[in-house]
């Protein structure tokens, strides 16, 4: 018989009381989240013609996948919707990841390339993606956000950086969950993960895919295997940011994606 | 094998008389069927008298076995087992020159022990089947008979009284009787003994000798340890071991000096007789260089001194062991920290989700894919960093594994989880060793709701509406709280913090905070808060602490991984990288090994007789050796090359004259080593200085083993245990584990449901 406490013993007890009464036991409910908590927060930014409402797009896809992280690993995502403004580096130094999304093509001022800058440099973490088809007020092309992103803003914010196509056994790919074709696709044009390093750290990931609309309402636009993959991608993404500098291991016994 | 039954209670009735507890139980346990057959009978109005009467006994039953986990009674179980007719005792006769040297009447301490045994000896005779003789100086042999144990051979010159005793106890004999007067001139301890003793379960007797031979007083310092490299400004401990032999109770003056700087002194108690004292000085080092290190013991003209250096170093490289409870920012910020200094190789154990560990290491191979449960797993890593651990993910085995791996000389940074998480390490081995004790947990605040409503109003919708987003987010900054940070602040009157941190607007900043009521005595306090107040004692509360734990440190932290602190800074800033890098230097032990030494093979020397000394040293450096004599004439001492690898190497020279010599030895490193060594025309040993018996110390260990000093004439001690059965150690077991109790429990439970349900009640 396996060691049980006589805390433990008298817990079962009584749940097996309340339950002569048809009582939900408080006493076994589910533990509640532990470890410190972690920020998520949405950046604000500036779209193309001076667009100011594009960048917050589908925020409940965001608190979707902060359930998904809170429920499979051990991560204390806090439940809250946090604005980071990129105009203000106090605002965005407050949180060590950013999720930067929308569908039109961003157009930032110098500040904020310097803000970006000086937070990506301090060890923040930037998860830029490009939604598709939010407010459908991109040019269609599929990927207006990811080539602003890819071709001017990134270079732009840290010239010395490399921005690359990320390899399939990259760990971002395994550091969870095992994605062993790389990046799964919601929509859009499938340009596959680029990650941004810096000194030997990936400091960005920018992606084309839209997972973000995986995580609004993907079983009914994608269905549910493909929502059960934006979740697990957005989960890596989010541990493969918190455990470094991409020295995370691919745990053994952690389950495949695909 | 026979059993016997005791009963002992828990909670508030463990402090009754088991009576007393049993009838409050049966008080109990009526008003607790009464109570069932009144609440139930309403329930069962419709039953026939014989349903009514199985629900009723289901239900009282299951009160009864409650009521029966709650009273908490074990059950203690005792096993005996009878004289099985094979005991054996072996009799061990200490043969060394301290029993056999005669004094003024010519009465030895050996014939005075003799004269004791003697008269317990018939009624070890009878409590015993068969008696085994053996003797000793050094190692113990077989003796035919008793009067071949006291008189065949010659006395030898040392006693290794510890060691022989062991080694008589691997023969497996039912007890042991030593005729000693407990002098042995090894470093060895008695702990081993006893322990060894206690996991065979054969008690130690011992019968001393005593004669009225006048005693001379020894010191002798046998060896000082220092770790042969240390980093600059970090602590590490220096050990000495001395022998000193009194003739009555008093005190050693010592003291640890470098250079014209006296690092540490204390004034060590001596008891009469042979006193082998173990003093650890924890030591700070100083910028990189050499540190000489002078041990001095005594006063006058009977002080001895050693010394030895270390080297002060910038860098070295440290392995550090990260453990973390759950998946948080501050590991990637921690790990760029030290990113910056290649000297920290980082091992990190991550838990990503319940049950899965993942590594994150520079050479996956060799890393621990979890905490590892033994000490000796933990050894190849200088700190262990436990990150926001909960108790309940530590194993007693994995905690115990910790605690051994600090007190051998490893080093734990503890960063404290939340106060409510901290809370439960109470009465834990970790929670033990420690500097610091935790406050009671706080509740915590309420969910945020706001963010939950609107998630499930936009599942309700399909997930996505423009105007609903927009709406949201523009309302989600006034929601929005900002984290204040706080500064680490040095506590008043203390300058350690600065050696970490600057204090100031530098100061390490924090955000969250585990509430701790008190340091431990003797813990070392390097931050505090620089506004919360523990209540009722006006003392700020505690952030960050260290101390001394064995041979190791042990530190606790109670903020967060300070990596907000760390995103306030510039850029440019590597404020938090150099506080990260300190902290850990500061808890960094020093490398395991060992520099030049000298330590004295034997406990005096002679004029005209060789001295031998060992000499330790670093592999790739051979020493030069120089003997001064009081004259101060300098004599070069050839160094011999060990004979095997590992062996230490052996300097020997032939001292012409009385007096206090000094053996010096230095390498091309700038190692230094010296010992001093009184020489005199006697032939004056340990065993020839007639130190008094140690009564007392044979006392401790007999009683500790379960035997006891024989030194009366009462012959009882053998005769009480004639016919005894003999008890192994209690068993117990609590009821409330038992799997039967458990299965009785659910299945009158489950009867009680089913029957239930057979009658329509449910």
């Amino acid at each position: 018989m396996s060691e049980i406490s006589r805390e433990q013993f008298l817990k079962l007890l009584a749940a097996g009381g309340a339950s002569f009464f048809g009582l939900r036991a408080p006493l076994v409910a589910q533990e509640e989240k532990r470890g410190p908590l972690s920020p998520w927060a949405r950046l604000k930014f500036t779209c193309r013609g001076g667009d100011n409402d594009d960048w917050n797009v589908h925020p409940n896809g965001d608190l979707n996948l902060i359930d998904a992280i809170r429920d499979q690993s051990t991560a204390n995502v806090e439940k809250r919707w946090n604005v980071a403004d990129v105009a203000r580096l106090d605002t965005i130094t407050r949180f060590p990841f950013l999720f930067m999304h929308g569908e039109m093509a961003p157009e930032l001022g110098d500040t904020d390339r310097a803000n970006l800058r000086e937070y990506l440099l301090r060890g923040g973490f930037v998860f830029a993606e490009d939604c598709v088809r939010g407010k459908m007020r991109s040019d269609r092309s599929g990927d207006e956000f990811f080539r602003r992103m890819a071709e001017v803003e990134l270079p732009k914010i840290l010239p010395e950086a490399k921005l690359e196509l990320l390899p399939n056994d990259h760990p971002v790919f395994h550091c969870f969950y095992h994605f062993n074709n790389g990046l799964p696709h919601m929509q859009g044009n499938p340009h596959g993960l680029h990650g941004m390093t810096v000194g030997g750290r990936l400091v960005s990931v920018l992606s084309p895919s839209d997972i973000h609309c995986g995580w609004v309402n993907g079983d009914k636009w994608f269905g549910t295997g493909k929502r059960l993959e934006a979740f697990k991608m957005g989960i890596n993404i989010y541990l493969f940011a918190m455990s470094g500098n991409g020295a995370s291991a691919v745990p053994e016994n952690a389950p495949p994606a695909t | 094998m026979t059993g016997a039954l005791e009963w002992q209670f828990g909670g508030v009735l463990r402090t009754l008389p088991p009576m007393a507890a049993w009838g409050v139980l049966w008080v109990l346990a009526v008003a607790g069927l009464f109570l069932v057959v009144r609440l139930y009978r309403r329930t069962m109005r419709g039953l026939p008298p014989f349903a009514r009467g199985v629900l009723t006994v289901f239900r009282a039953a299951i009160v009864l076995v409650i009521l029966l986990c709650l009273a908490n009674p074990v059950r203690v179980e005792r096993r005996k087992t009878a004289a099985s007719g094979n005991d054996a005792l072996a009799v061990v006769v200490d043969r060394s020159a301290s029993m056999s040297t005669p004094d003024y009447r010519g009465s030895t301490r050996l014939a005075d022990a003799v004269r004791t045994w003697k008269r317990h000896e018939s009624a070890a005779q009878e409590a015993f089947s068969k008696i085994l003789y053996r003797r000793f100086s050094l190692a113990p042999s077989p003796a035919q008979s008793f009067d071949d144990a006291v008189k065949a051979g010659v006395p030898g010159n040392e006693t290794h009284l510890f060691s022989s005793l062991r080694d008589t106890l691997a023969t497996s004999p039912t007890a042991v009787v030593c005729l000693t007067d407990g002098l042995d001139t090894t470093t060895e301890k008695a702990d081993d003994l006893v322990g060894e003793a206690l996991r065979r379960g054969v008690p130690l007797y011992f019968v001393t000798g005593k004669n009225r031979a006048r005693a001379s007083e020894t010191l002798n310092i046998r060896a000082i340890s220092a770790p042969p490299k240390v980093l600059r400004k970090t602590k590490f401990t220096v050990t000495v071991l001395v022998q000193a032999g009194v003739a009555r109770d008093g005190e050693l003056p010592v003291g640890l000096w470098s250079g014209e700087e006296k690092l540490a002194e204390a004034r060590l108690p001596l008891h009469a007789g042979l006193n082998t004292l173990t003093w650890p000085v924890p030591v700070t080092s100083a910028e990189a260089g050499i540190l000489p290190l002078e041990f001095r013991a005594g006063e006058g003209d009977r002080q001895e001194s050693a010394s030895c250096t270390t080297r002060v170093v910038e860098h070295t490289d440290i392995d550090v062991l990260y453990y973390q409870g759950a998946f948080q920012w501050g590991y990637r910020f921690l790990l760029a920290s030290l990113h910056g200094d290649p000297g920290f190789r980082l091992t990190a154990i991550l838990n990503p989700a319940l049950q899965v560990q993942g590594t994150a290491v520079p050479v996956p191979q060799t890393a621990p894919r979890d905490l590892p449960g033994s000490a000796e797993d933990l050894k190849r890593f200088q700190i262990v960093v436990l990150a926001h651990v909960f108790a309940d993910q530590l194993s007693p085995k994995q905690q115990q594994a910790l605690v051994d791996y600090a007190k051998n000389g490893g080093s734990v940074l503890f960063i404290a989880p939340d106060s409510q998480a901290a809370r439960r390490f109470a009465g834990t081995p970790l929670e033990q060793m420690l500097p610091i004790i935790f406050d009671p947990p706080k509740q915590e605040s309420p969910d945020d709701l706001a963010e939950k409503q609107f998630q499930l109003h936009m599942a309700s919708i399909g997930g996505a509406n423009n105007r609903e987003d927009t709406r949201f987010a523009n309302s989600a900054p006034q929601q929005q709280e900002s984290p204040e940070l706080q500064a680490f602040v040095v506590p008043d009157g203390k300058a350690a913090g600065s050696k970490l941190f600057q204090p100031g607007p530098d100061a390490p900043r924090f955000s969250e905070y585990t509430e701790v009521r008190s340091v431990k005595p003797g813990a070392e306090i390097i931050a505090v808060h620089p506004r919360d107040r523990v209540p009722g004692s006006n003392a700020p509360r505690v952030l960050v602490a260290r101390q001394q734990f064995g041979e190791g440190f042990t530190a606790a932290m109670t903020t967060d991984l300070l990596w907000r602190w760390k995103m306030s800074l510039p850029s440019t800033s590597h404020t938090s990288e150099i506080f990260w890098q300190q902290l850990l230097l500061s808890l960094a032990q020093p490398v395991p090994g060992q520099g030049l030494r000298l330590i004295k093979t034997a406990d005096a020397a002679r004029v005209g007789q060789r001295v031998t000394i060992q000499v330790e040293s670093p592999a790739d450096l051979r020493p030069e050796v120089v003997a001064v004599s009081p004259q101060g004439v300098r004599k070069p001492v050839p160094v011999n090359a060990a004979t095997e690898v590992g062996k230490p190497q052996l300097a020997g020279f032939v001292p012409d004259s009385e007096g206090k010599w000094e053996v010096v030895a230095g390498n091309a490193d700038g190692d230094r080593a010296r010992i001093t060594l009184t020489v005199s025309t006697r032939d004056q040993t340990l065993e020839t200085s007639n130190l008094p018996p140690d009564a007392d110390g044979l006392r401790r260990i007999a009683e500790a083993t379960g035997g006891a000093l024989i030194d009366t004439e009462d012959a009882t001690v053998f005769r009480l245990r004639a016919g005894e059965d003999r008890e192994s150690p209690l068993k117990s077991m609590p009821l409330w584990n038992s799997s039967w109790l458990l299965a009785l429990l659910l299945g009158v439970y489950g009867a009680e449901l089913i029957t239930r349900r057979l009658f329509r009640l449910l």
